[in-house]
This record gives C-alpha cells, sequence and structure tokens, in this order.
C-alpha cells in the first residue's frame, strides 16, 4: 500500500482518492490500519503547513476535519484491540459567553485522529465546570476557544479559576480562536495559544507526553 | 454647539463624502454596541434585552454619552429577547452572559439542493423557516399565532427604540438619513451558507457538489434582490451587506462560488440608485483587486488586511474606513492607541474618501478601556480636518460608468403574488375601491418584505 499516496491526497483533501485508499486498507481486515492512520496524521501536518502559508482558509480546515472523521470511522474497526492506546486526555470547550464551536469542532477532530482523548465540554462552558471535570476526570491539559472578544475575559476568568482551585501548577492551558494572539496570551495568563488546530495538535502531545 | 447646527454640519460632512467631495473634515464613527452601552450603564444586560422601556433606552443612551464622541447616532436596539421567545428561534440564542449569537447549526440538508435551487424562497418558507423557529414547525395554526405574535412584538418594540433613538439624535444633533433608505442586502453565497447549510457544511458542498452551490446561488439572485428592497433609494442612505464566509475560502474557492453573485448584487442594487455598505471580514488582502470592480462610492469597512493596499487600490473609487484595532483599547497604552491612530489616518485620510471606525465595535466592558477609547477619539475628531474640502476626490470618474448591468429573472414566489393576480380570488366589490385594496395590498406586502423576512 503506498502510503505516501494516502498522506499526499489528506494534504491535498482529496477525498475520493483518500476514502478509496482506506477502504482497500480494510480488505483485509485492516492489518495495515494503523500506519494509514499515521499517514493521514502526516498529511494533516500538510494540511497544517497550507493553512500557515496562507494557502489553505478555515473552510479547508473544516474540510480536513471532516475528512478525518470519516478516516477513523472507517479505521476504527482495525484499530480496536491494537496498540493505538489514547495518548492522553484534554478538555476542550468554547469558554463561558460564546456559543460559537466550529473552531472547536475542527479542533477535536485533529486531536481524536491524533490519538487524543477529547473530553469536549460544549459552548459557554462556566469556569467552574472545567475546573470540576478537571478533578473528576484528572485532566492536565486544558484548550480554551472563542470567537468574540469577550472570550478573551472569559479566558482569562478561566485561568483564575484553575489557579484559585490550586491546579495552576500542574496544568496547560492552550487558548485558541479568532481573538486569540500573543498579547491575548499574556492577558489571560494561558501558556500557549493557536489558530492552527495542527499547532494545538503539536502543543498537546508534546503535554502529554511529558 | 447648538445641535440643529450641528446636525447641519454633519449632514454636509457625510453629503460630501457619499457624494465625491472632500469634506472639511472626515466623519469619526463610534466603534461601541448598545450591548455595551446597557452594561456601562450598570444595567443587566439580559433584562434591558427583553424590555426595551423607552425613558429606560434614553437613561442608557445619555449615560453613553459620557464616552461617545462620533458623529453617528447611538442607537437602541437589536435583538430582542422576547420576539426570540415567541417564534423560539434557534438561529439568534441568549448565552448565559445574555449576548445574543448565532450558534452552528444546519438549516438545510446536504440533499435537498434540488428543491432548493427550484425556488429558494418558496423552499425556504415551507422546510427552512420551521427549522429555524421552532414553533412555526407545530401546525398550521400554531404557525400562524407564532408568527403574528412575533410580528406585533417586534413592531411594538420598534416603536419605543425608534423613539428613545429620535429624542438622542434630535438632542445631540445627530444626522439621520432619509427614512426608508437602508436596508439590510443578502448575497447569495452567505445567505446559503448562513441561512441554510451552514458555515461547517458548505466547505463539505463546494467540494463535493460545487455545480449545486454555483445553481444555488444563481438562483438566489431574485430572492436576495427583492428582500433587499428600501423604499427610498437615496445617496446618503445604505444597505448594509456584513460579509461572511469569503475570507474563510481559498481564493480559487471565493473567485468561483462568492464572488459573481456578490459583484450581481451590489451592481444591481446600485443600479437602482442605492449606496451600499459592505462591512469586510476578516482579511480580503488577496481579494483588493476584486473590490475595485464594485462600483464607484461603495463604502466599505475593513476588519483586518493592509490599509496601505487598500487606499492605493481602492481610495480614488470606494469610500473606505476600518483597520483600527479595538483590542489595543484593552492590551496598549494611551500612547501607543493614539499613534496607532495617527497611523491610521495618515494612510487613509489624505486625498477623502475616509471616515474613521474601528476594526470592530465592542461588545462587553471588559473589551476596552474606556480612558484608552475616549482618549484615541478626541485625538481622531482633532485631527479630522481635511486639507482641499470641496474639492472633487475623482475628478475623472463617474458612478453611472463604473456600473455594470445585469439581467435576471424577475422573483417570483406562489406566497408574494401581484395584486391584480390576488385580486381574481378576492375581487373588490366596486371599481371605486380597487385602488385602496391595490395600494393596501402592496403596502403590507411592503411591510412583509421588510419587516417579517427574518421571522417568516
Amino acid at each position: 500500500m503506498d502510503f505516501n499516496e494516502l498522506k499526499q491526497a489528506v494534504g491535498d483533501l482529496d477525498e475520493e482518492v483518500v476514502l478509496d485508499i482506506l477502504n482497500k486498507v480494510m480488505e483485509d481486515g485492516g492489518s495495515e490500519a494503523k500506519d494509514a492512520l499515521e499517514a493521514c496524521q502526516r498529511g494533516l501536518d500538510i494540511v497544517g503547513d497550507m493553512f500557515d502559508k496562507g494557502e489553505y482558509f478555515v473552510g479547508d480546515l473544516i474540510f480536513a476535519g471532516e475528512l478525518m472523521t470519516q478516516a477513523v470511522d472507517i479505521l476504527k474497526p482495525a484499530l480496536a484491540g491494537t496498540t493505538t492506546e489514547s495518548v492522553g486526555k484534554v478538555i476542550l470547550c468554547t469558554v463561558e459567553g460564546d456559543l460559537h464551536d466550529i473552531g472547536k469542532n475542527i479542533v477535536r477532530s485533529i486531536l481524536e485522529a491524533n490519538g487524543i482523548e477529547v473530553i469536549d465540554l460544549g459552548i459557554d462552558t462556566p469556569p467552574q465546570k472545567i475546573v470540576d471535570t478537571m478533578i473528576a476526570e484528572d485532566i492536565h491539559v486544558v484548550l480554551l476557544s472563542g470567537v468574540l472578544t469577550l472570550a478573551l475575559d472569559s479566558m482569562k476568568k478561566t485561568v483564575d479559576a484553575i489557579t484559585a482551585a490550586g491546579l495552576r501548577e500542574t496544568t496547560k492551558i492552550l487558548i485558541g480562536g479568532n481573538p486569540v494572539s500573543e498579547e491575548a496570551m499574556k492577558l489571560t495568563g494561558a501558556d500557549a495559544w493557536a489558530h492552527n488546530p495542527q499547532h494545538t495538535n503539536q502543543a498537546c502531545l508534546d503535554w502529554l507526553k511529558k | 454647539m447648538d445641535a440643529e447646527k450641528l446636525r447641519l454640519e454633519r449632514e454636509k460632512m457625510y453629503t460630501d463624502l457619499y457624494h465625491n467631495v472632500i469634506p472639511e473634515r472626515f466623519p469619526v464613527h463610534d466603534s461601541i454596541t448598545w450591548n455595551f452601552l446597557i452594561e456601562y450603564s450598570g444595567k443587566s444586560l439580559m433584562d434591558v434585552q427583553c424590555r426595551y422601556d423607552t425613558d429606560e433606552c434614553i437613561e442608557i443612551l445619555e449615560k453613553g454619552m459620557e464616552i461617545l464622541r462620533g458623529d453617528n447616532a447611538p442607537a437602541a436596539g437589536g435583538h430582542y429577547g422576547v420576539a426570540l421567545m415567541l417564534n423560539q428561534n434557534q438561529q439568534s440564542v441568549m448565552g448565559t452572559t445574555g449576548m445574543i449569537q448565532h450558534p452552528e447549526r444546519e438549516y438545510m440538508k446536504a440533499d435537498e439542493y434540488d428543491a432548493f435551487i427550484e425556488n429558494p424562497y418558496d423552499f425556504f418558507l415551507e422546510k427552512i423557516s420551521p427549522r429555524l423557529n421552532a414553533s412555526y414547525a407545530k401546525s398550521e395554526i400554531d404557525r400562524q399565532f407564532a408568527f403574528a405574535r412575533t410580528l406585533l412584538c417586534l413592531q411594538d418594540v420598534s416603536a419605543r427604540t425608534s423613539k428613545a433613538n429620535k429624542f438622542i439624535a434630535d438632542k445631540y444633533g445627530y444626522y439621520s438619513p432619509p427614512p426608508g433608505s437602508g436596508a439590510h442586502q443578502y448575497i447569495p453565497f452567505d445567505f446559503l451558507a448562513d441561512h441554510c447549510r451552514g458555515f461547517s457544511k458548505i466547505p463539505m458542498d463546494i467540494r463535493r457538489q460545487p455545480d449545486k452551490v454555483l445553481a444555488a446561488c444563481d438562483a438566489l439572485m431574485p430572492f436576495c434582490l427583492w428582500a433587499g428592497y428600501n423604499p427610498v433609494d437615496h445617496p446618503n442612505g445604505s444597505n448594509m451587506i456584513p460579509t461572511h464566509m469569503a475570507a474563510y475560502l481559498r481564493t480559487k474557492d471565493f473567485e468561483k462560488f462568492y464572488w459573481p453573485t456578490f459583484k450581481q448584487v451590489v451592481h444591481k442594487t446600485a443600479e437602482r440608485g442605492q449606496a451600499m455598505t459592505i462591512f469586510i471580514e476578516n482579511d480580503w488582502d488577496r481579494y483588493v483587486d476584486f473590490l475595485e470592480e464594485m462600483p464607484m462610492g461603495t463604502r466599505m469597512y475593513m476588519e483586518y488586511g493592509d490599509p496601505k493596499k487598500f487606499k492605493e487600490k481602492l481610495g480614488k473609487k470606494h469610500i473606505l474606513a476600518g483597520f483600527y484595532p479595538l483590542t489595543m483599547f484593552l492590551t496598549a497604552t494611551k500612547e501607543q492607541c493614539i499613534d496607532k491612530a495617527k497611523e491610521i489616518i495618515d494612510i487613509m485620510a489624505p486625498g477623502g474618501n475616509f471616515y474613521f471606525l474601528c476594526d470592530k465595535s465592542a461588545l462587553t466592558l471588559n473589551d476596552i478601556n474606556v480612558e484608552n477609547y475616549v482618549a484615541t477619539m478626541e485625538y481622531v475628531l482633532e485631527h479630522s480636518k481635511n486639507d482641499n474640502a470641496g474639492q472633487l476626490v475623482n475628478p475623472t470618474m463617474k458612478r453611472e460608468d463604473t456600473i455594470v448591468h445585469y439581467e435576471f429573472p424577475e422573483f417570483k414566489s406562489k406566497y408574494i403574488v401581484p395584486y391584480d393576480e390576488y385580486k381574481k380570488e378576492y375581487p373588490p366589490v366596486s371599481e371605486s375601491i380597487e385602488p385602496y385594496m391595490r395600494a393596501g395590498y402592496d403596502k403590507y406586502n411592503g411591510m412583509l418584505r421588510l419587516r417579517g423576512l427574518h421571522n417568516l
């Protein structure tokens, strides 16, 4: 099986070719499913690069997320019971006061395709709910999403609530979405920020593997 | 200054700006939302949006005058919580902080394009509207009652806010364009994305069924032109076009799916003498050459992008604003805020065709540091005087020469029929009352078009 072709097809967002290759991978029950998934993950790196270069835009990221969800669904029967264990758990949500979830959902698809278990708390999430979930699920990576400028204030309140709960030292926090920036990261007290979901994915992998 | 004198000055300033003339000074617009003003007054955002009491609106606007410095009139209004409750609106939803937003949802399924293309408006009424408004999805009688309640409610609240807004405009000498000279102008691709398929579904469609997306945009043209109707065409009025999806598409997708019908809507509306204001969401640097093709005098305010590039390419043809990053009022020092304003003015103001406005408006109290905001606005006002006032911005170009003429099929819907057809079903008992019947039919149909579109 030519997994370079699969990687490139994911990078090109060529749905027909991607699905065709994945269905072929599954013809023998999916003995190479793990390699196929890794090729898809490398394909996402290409998507991330294209986004950074200004050749892909949010619409393309949405499609990439959909493509990865389909890929994981096709490969899932063969991946169950193999060594593709969860890399770790993260909390993902849109912060309090903000009801937008497009960016959050793209990130969720990308993380899940990379073996990260995502506890998605949805939209308009109160800081206390995040803290309670961190404690209940023993989670140390928190991803906060928002589109409106008011989201920055909610992100700050969430970071403050995590600090007040005594969890800040052992937690990594990343903020994402339209209003985030280096300044916003400093303002909110987060550890990292991203517009590109591949950067979010990489940060999570780095933090979870430590 | 005397309010009426100030109003006349502002009228002259805007009239010059909109007629290719360099005004005495460029208009300066506040970037503060009604939501912000409610919070600034110390009142509950959630409660006020469900009350809209005239005196309370005046009180909030009066309090806001402490920090407002611009030439544009502040206005009470926006979404009304009670109306959203009555039609059980799914598209405009109140969050826990009281902010009304538009959660991402799919109102039309991927396999419904064929029926949509056949007649978008009829399909919208029959299938999409009950999905947008849950109370319309019950029985026929429930839908009639829910629509009537919502419409009556909106008429009521509109009368109350209009009274408050007029009071403030009169007291503080704000200029208002002629009544009826403004409307909301849909553009086909965004209508399809925002109100039908959803922001996160349209990227699938342009890859999986591109021909149907194109056909849907074409089919939407007569509807968008019909829905953008305003009773009075006036160069000082404006049809508002808030662009949405364009910046999130690849350039080749923009060129193929978004641009053609967007351009056609703008030119067709310009053809009847109406002006337009386009909010350019996100960064359109790569589309500047497309914007150059819009009719002369089109107003555009930009969120992000390179001000120099826009000024150089568009400054002699279009009226430009925006670019000032609102977040600076929160994250920067007063001096940095003022320096940024100077930078924008130095680029954008020379030669006219400019008014000052931030890239976005403050939604909540925490969006800005009020002291920075006021200091910057005062600086901008002090430096708003134009050189060469009274001269033409572009002496060689005429607006009518820049308008491209397109032909489109007439808007048709089985639910909106001309009176001549309607009266066959219910003829007047005497020819003497026929003109009254006709005028009444046309008047209320027109009001429905303006008022009821969102609630249908």
